[in-house]
């Protein structure tokens, strides 16, 4: 509990009427995209770095737990004031404060929403890739904090790849720069992506300096559909050894296409065991060149029907499948686990199969999708929540595909984070050294532990 | 050495695998920086186990331990200055997989990075980063220094292809961070904090490395230019063209009449030359690209630009940048090979404010680099048994990293601090995050035996 004295020392700071303890707010900010959901004790809308150095003096000081928060859109539950304290929102930070045509990088405030900052840069040419699917609301504070990826990771890379510096506050109060505003730069340890990635537990993020690249001149989307997983993986890695390395390359299993057949425009083939969908981009003879290989290599490649969209109009109806897979899996069952694991490509078919298995075994439909360029799928764990009997069953098969992943070489999560929810398998992946180094950072930068404590290793 | 330790270190690795030779303890008391102290003794380790174990004998008995890939570091970062076991990594030289299928390959940190780069070619693959120092430099010692090279702008450098790595602790235990797959957010990134580290937090023992297909066409022009702020603003141009070069350099008027004194190159006389490279699958690709560069450069008030019209017209225009280093070296009795990096647009700046400086402290200092990003090789060249040069070259490069830090830029785009540039680190960063670093650096190695007296951590 933040104590009533306390509240009017935070109220002082950044006046009244950005200081929240009602309870609709308070309850507004409880959870984010998971649906977990934890009192905070109060809510805080700060306006710039000197006050949130402030307000962290004193929750050093006073011993409360800080929660910053971008849009909540989290999938891992890093906004949800599990240990109560205070809410701390970036809303105001909203500015774009440079756009630098000549240096190719851009600065914002961390409340900026990903959308916006993309259409600002686009407006000069420029193009900033790292696209979540949740782009139109989650902010650019919340994508470094989990270092989000997106559809075009394959070829792009994900938030981190983009980030050059950041303004931070730190735990104890210091505001400090770190990284560069250049390309490149080597000086001391690596801060800045130490912080990328840390979803709130290092430093409250108050400016971002990002790398932008070109926009490319030109894109092309295609679309393959295959009688199974394995004649697909094969047409993957043709593609990756043709040296084409796709802007996107996604995945559709058979159980996905079942679920969007009747709502699609576009005619998928019975027999269709998974589907591609793949974006080229770049100079545009290169994009003609790519386009005009893959379709050589789905062809050769056993593929039960290739389209390539002409114009931009054709080309959103191919993306209506992708998009349309998520919401349409609530067809099988009303819920869903969502694991965001990664596993080397080469081994995408053995783990589709294994999905099959699992999903046998226990009786729940196992859906997935996702970014086939890097081996990112979200594996869909479809339950009913109020049958107790599924919801243990589905804790369980969390932990079989966990180990399998584990196993496989792979990863718990690609770009979701850790959060609540993951943390308890933390330790099927990251050897207890490492999760002990962890801990040891964690108390460099916060030494008495109030930043979203409760998140990552508990 | 004390005879109780050198036992226990050579009941670790083995007789053969030690040396406390008068002989090896020169060789090993220096890299390619300008900075030398002897250790007590040198051991090779073939296993993570060695590893681990030389590190808890030296945890235990407080003695420094020095990670050595290659020792072509440019900033002392592998000199043992305060003495102690310097540990050779070279022996661990095996490459252990290479998998087109996942896009990656898995090394030892001692294997040189030509030797990964010939057996990638094998399959058409590369592993980007491209130090000049390839054919000598480790694997271990790019990632501990996050080596960059000329293709820079257009691949980055060693940390966006480190996915993974198997390190030890300075407390000897061994831990793997990353993974196997292109990317991961399971807890802090350990794997780029360790990458860049400089031997300072753990030993790395394996790497998991992203590679990238290799590029079958290429295309090289060049152009000059008669004032700078012309080269400058074509640089900007080009890489917001939307066409990025693979290569993009560009060599200053002190390093072009230095070549011209001692080659027969002929370069033109001019205060910048800009010299590009595109790289792609087609001569019809590459050449294109490179129409659109030409293109800026001439929009930008180039004098000469001059397209290769074949592979040994290309290989001519390049040996005039990668002699650079070698000719300088020759002139006078030391060089100091800087590394500062500014903001693409600031290079025209930079190279102006350098001129000043030469020119108030006498000192020559002759510049070229990767202008494509903005990392820029200030060379300065003079005589170090002068103690009146010695003193100039001091006061100049403090004056040039003061320069660099009021453009935006940092002191180093790839070679690191290591020693050279410890006392400017606070140039630099906030004492803030000074702090930040030395904490963590405490909380990971509390006896501070591991590469010591580095980066300005234990001031
Ligand atoms: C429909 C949907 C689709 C999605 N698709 C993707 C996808 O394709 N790829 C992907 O990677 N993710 C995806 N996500 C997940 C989510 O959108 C991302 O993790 C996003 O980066 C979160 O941003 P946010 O602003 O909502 O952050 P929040 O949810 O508010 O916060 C996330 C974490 O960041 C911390 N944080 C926020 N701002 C700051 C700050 N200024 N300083 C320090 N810490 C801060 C919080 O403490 C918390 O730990 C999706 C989510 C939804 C709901
Ligand atoms: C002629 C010349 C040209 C150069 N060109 C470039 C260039 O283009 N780009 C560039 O970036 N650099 C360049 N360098 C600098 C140098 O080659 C790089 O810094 C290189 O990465 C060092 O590798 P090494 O194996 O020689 O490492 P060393 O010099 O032996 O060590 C460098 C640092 O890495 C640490 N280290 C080495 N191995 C390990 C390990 N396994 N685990 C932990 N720490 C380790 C050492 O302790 C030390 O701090 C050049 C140097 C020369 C002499």
């Amino acid at each position: 509990m933040i104590s009533k004295a306390v509240l009017k020392e935070i109220a002082q700071i950044v006046g009244r009427e950005y200081l929240y303890t009602t309870r609709e707010v308070l309850l507004e900010y409880a959870s984010d995209a998971t649906r977990l959901e934890s009192m905070p004790d109060a809510v805080v809308i700060p306006e710039n770095a000197d006050q949130i150095s402030r307000i962290l003096q004193l929750a050093t000081k006073k011993g409360f737990p800080v929660i910053p928060r971008g849009a909540g859109s989290g999938m891992s539950g890093g906004a949800v004031p599990v240990r109560g304290g205070l809410v701390m929102a970036m809303k105001r930070f909203d500015r774009i404060l440079a756009i630098d045509r000549d240096n190719l990088v851009c600065k914002v405030e961390p409340g900026v929403i990903t959308a916006r900052l993309q259409e600002a840069v686009e407006e000069v040419d420029l193009f900033y890739p790292p696209d979540p699917a949740s782009l139109n609301v989650s902010t650019i504070g919340g994508n470094v904090a989990e270092c989000a990826g997106g559809l075009r990771a394959v070829k792009y890379g994900v938030t981190r790849d983009y980030v050059l510096g950041l303004t931070v506050v730190l735990p104890t109060g210091e505001i400090i720069n770190t990284g560069v505003e250049t390309m490149k730069g080597v000086a001391g340890y690596d801060l800045t992506r130490l912080i990328i990635g840390s979803e709130g537990t290092l430093a409250v993020i108050t400016a971002v300096t990002l790398r932008l690249v070109p926009k490319p001149a030109a894109n092309k989307t295609m679309i393959a559909f295959f009688p199974d997983v394995s004649s697909a993986v094969e047409v993957v890695s043709k593609i990756i050894r043709n040296k084409i390395i796709p802007a996107i390359l996604e995945f559709i299993d058979r159980q996905c296409l079942d679920c969007i057949r009747e709502e699609m425009d576009l005619p998928i083939p019975l027999k269709a065991g998974a589907m591609l969908l793949i974006e080229v981009d770049g100079d545009i003879d290169l994009v003609g060149r790519d386009a005009g290989k893959i379709r050589e290599v789905c062809e050769q490649g056993k593929a039960l029907k290739f389209q390539g969209a002409a114009n931009t109009e054709e080309a959103d109806r191919l993306w209506e499948a992708r998009r349309n897979v998520s919401p349409s899996l609530n067809k099988l069952r009303p819920h869903k686990i969502s694991e965001d694991i990664v596993i080397p490509r080469s081994r995408l078919s053995d783990l589709v199969a294994f999905l099959g298995n699992l999903s046998q075994k226990y009786g729940l439909p196992v859906p997935a999708f996702g970014h086939a360029g890097d081996g990112n799928l979200h594996v869909n764990i479809m339950l009913d929540k109020n049958n107790p009997r599924e919801v243990e069953d589905a804790q369980v098969m969390v932990r079989d595909l966990f180990d399998k992943v584990i196993q496989m070489g792979g990863t718990l999560t690609g770009e979701h984070g850790i959060g609540v929810t993951k943390a308890p398998y933390l330790e099927m992946e990251i050897p207890r050294a490492g999760i002990e180094v962890m801990s040891r950072i964690k108390k460099a930068f916060d030494p008495q532990g109030i930043l979203n404590p409760g998140k990552i290793f508990v | 050495m004390d005879e109780k330790i050198k036992q226990a270190l050579i009941d670790i690795v083995g007789e053969d695998n030690y040396t406390d030779s008068l002989i090896d303890m020169v060789s090993y008391s220096y890299d390619a920086s300008e900075y030398s102290q002897r250790p007590s003794c040198a051991v090779w380790v073939e296993t993570a186990e060695h590893v681990s174990n030389i590190l808890k004998l030296a945890n235990r008995e407080h003695i420094p331990v020095v990670p050595r890939g290659a020792g072509t570091g440019l900033t002392g970062t592998a000199t043992p200055v305060r003495g102690g076991i310097v540990l050779d990594l070279s022996r661990m030289n095996k490459i252990i997989k290479i998998s087109i299928e996942d896009r990656l390959a898995i090394v030892q940190p001692g294997v040189v990075y030509a030797d990964l780069e010939k057996a990638l070619a094998h399959y058409g693959f590369f592993f980007p980063p491209d130090p000049a120092s390839g054919t000598v430099c480790t694997l271990g010692g790019n990632v501990a220094t996050n080596a960059g090279g000329v293709k820079g702008a257009k691949y980055g450098t060693t940390r966006d292809y480190v996915l993974g790595l198997q390190v030890v602790l300075p407390d000897g235990r061994i831990m793997r961070t990353g993974s196997r797959t292109m990317k991961s957010v399971s807890g802090y990134d350990l794997t780029k904090l360790f990458v860049g580290s400089e031997g300072t937090l753990g030993v790395v023992t394996e790497i998991i490395l992203k590679i990238n297909p290799k590029t079958t066409a290429a295309t090289t022009s060049m152009a000059t230019f008669d004032n700078l702020e012309d080269a400058g603003r074509a640089v900007s141009q080009i890489m917001y063209s939307g066409i990025i070069p693979s290569v993009l350099e560009i060599l200053g008027r002190d390093t072009i009449m230095a070549i011209n004194q001692n080659t027969d190159l002929d370069l033109p006389e001019v205060d910048a030359i800009l010299l590009a490279e595109t790289d792609g699958y087609t001569t019809g690709e590459t050449d294109f690209q490179m129409e659109k560069i030409m293109e800026v450069f001439k929009k930008n008030n180039a004098g000469e630009v001059k397209k290769a019209k074949s592979q040994e017209e290309a290989s001519e225009l390049w040996v005039a940048r990668k002699s650079a280093y070698a000719v300088l070296s020759r002139i006078k009795t030391h060089v100091v090979l800087e590394d500062v990096t500014v903001p693409m647009a600031k290079i025209a700046d930079l190279l102006k404010g350098i001129k000043a400086i030469s020119k108030k402290h006498n000192i020559m200092i002759a510049t070229y680099g990767h202008a494509g990003d903005g990392n820029l090789h200030p060379q300065f060249v003079y005589d170090g048994y002068d103690p009146e040069q010695v003193k100039s070259k001091g006061a100049a490069s403090a004056e040039l990293f003061q320069l660099t830090v009021d453009l935006g830029g940092t002191l180093t785009g790839e070679h690191g601090i290591g020693l050279q540039k410890a006392p400017f680190m606070t140039l630099e960063h906030d004492p803030a995050a000074m702090n930040v670093m030395r904490g963590i650096k405490r909380l990971l190695d509390p006896n501070n035996i591991l590469n010591p007296g580095k980066m300005a951590l234990d001031k």
